[in-house]
């Protein structure tokens, strides 16, 4: 029973056979803080907190056969120093900005933030539910 | 014989810590002109000399500009956003915002609400939490971007509509347009060092805490007066009048707070922070 159950999870891997992880771009960080994800959902467990203007390897996943990108939309597939996972595409951007600790590094290091309250300034930009009025 | 090798290499590595300056600053520092005067002059290199130690001095000026803006404060266009989530951070327990959420489909309805009144291109955040301590709120935020506070038990208990919900949202956008927040939370001393600069001084952390205690007394405890809430009310007024479902949800959300404040002790605290539905009602009821 345990044999078959371990082999239905290998079946269900999102990396099966015919799917290959193609390295994207370089995705830089343009949150305070922000989380990798274990899974692509906002509710996955917390692999690291990454700061602003982090560089982070985006991935494409592709399948084989068709060579049709299956994988790159909201959340992007990333690894962040030994840490393979997902991060909502929203907190990366293609160039690095100008982040609030890189404009004011002295005031900001003078906080003294601990990890716990990084941790949660990570965590408070996927509780926030966004919209935007528009003039159309 | 090995303290001096030791001694040596601590020299050496504070030499080349400090070898942060341009190649420009370090070729005027070594060469003296002086004595080779008349030869350079005769090459006409003097005014080559005298350009690259004019550039060598204008990349000094450069990196000592560089290394003292290192040390600025923030503006006020930046701090704004800053100290608000540094608030969220520093009160997440209390608030209870880190738990897993339905979609209330919110973003919608309150996108909807906002293009309806004509209030287009303002992104919003809204951060739903689980504690029945706050109520709604908006925080000073960016320029075109409102960041809503929104409690689930607050809603939950008077079972708002979506739109009910949006509109209490809009009278919170209409409170932090009309700047109240911002000029009840901003002290003195933090106003006075915004996008100044602490080079060679000790930053005082106290200011910040001062910022972050008045968010807390506005938030949890004293929250807005009658002459403000007067005026929110009457601009509500003036902008939702043209449209009757929204005045008539506007004025079936404020009886159903009004029925919650006076029937349940657990919100009885809700009317120090918005005085009050009642007279709400009053303000807005023809006479």
């Amino acid at each position: 029973m345990k044999k078959l159950l371990i082999l239905f999870f290998i079946m269900q891997s999102p990396l099966a056979k015919d799917q290959t992880k193609v390295l994207d771009k370089v995705m830089y960080v343009n949150k305070i803080f922000a989380q990798v994800h274990k899974n692509p959902s906002k509710h996955s467990v917390y692999l690291t907190t990454t700061e602003c203007g982090h560089p982070v390897k985006v991935y494409k996943l592709k399948s084989k056969k068709k060579s049709r990108i299956l994988f790159n939309r909201t959340w992007k597939i990333v690894k962040v120093g030994s840490y393979d996972g997902y991060m909502n595409g929203e907190y990366l951007s293609d160039t690095k900005e100008k982040c609030f600790q890189d404009k004011y590094p002295k005031f900001f290091d003078s906080l003294g933030l601990e990890i716990n309250e990084m941790f949660y300034w990570g965590k408070l930009y996927d509780q926030y539910v966004t919209g935007k009025s528009r003039a159309n | 014989m090995k303290s001096i090798i030791i001694l040596s290499l601590f020299f050496m590595c504070l030499s080349g810590l400090s070898a942060e300056k341009s190649k420009e600053e370090k070729e005027s520092e070594l060469v003296d002109f002086s004595k080779i005067k008349d030869v350079i002059k005769s090459d006409g290199l003097e005014e080559a000399a005298r350009k690259k130690s004019l550039i060598a001095l204008e990349k000094k000026k450069k990196r000592l500009e560089k290394d003292k803006s290192r040390y600025n404060f923030p503006s006020e266009e930046d701090f704004w956003p800053f100290i608000s989530e540094y608030w969220l951070v520093k009160n997440a327990s209390i608030l209870k915002w880190n738990v897993k959420k339905p979609d209330y489909g919110l973003d919608k309805s309150l996108e909807q609400l906002l293009q309806s009144v004509g209030v287009f291109e303002v992104k919003f955040r809204i951060l739903l939490v689980d504690s029945p301590n706050i109520f709604h709120f908006s925080l000073p935020y960016k320029k075109n971007e409102v960041l809503f506070l929104l409690s689930i038990p607050f809603i939950r208990t008077m079972d708002l509509t979506k739109l009910e919900i949006s509109l209490l949202l809009f009278e919170d956008y209409i409170r932090i347009k009309q700047g109240f927040f911002e000029e009840m939370a901003m002290t003195k001393e933090v106003k006075s060092i915004l996008s100044s600069n602490f080079q060679g001084k000790k930053f005082d952390k106290s200011s910040l805490k001062g910022i972050l205690e008045r968010y807390d007394q506005i938030i949890l405890t004293e929250g807005f007066n009658f002459k403000q809430q007067f005026s929110v009310t009457k601009e509500m007024e003036k902008v939702l009048k043209n449209n009757l479902k929204f005045w008539n949800s506007y004025f079936s959300l404020l009886k159903k707070i009004d029925n919650l404040v006076k029937g349940n002790t657990l919100y009885e605290q809700y009317i120090k922070i918005f005085p009050s539905p009642e007279l709400q009602l009053n303000w807005l009821s023809p006479k």
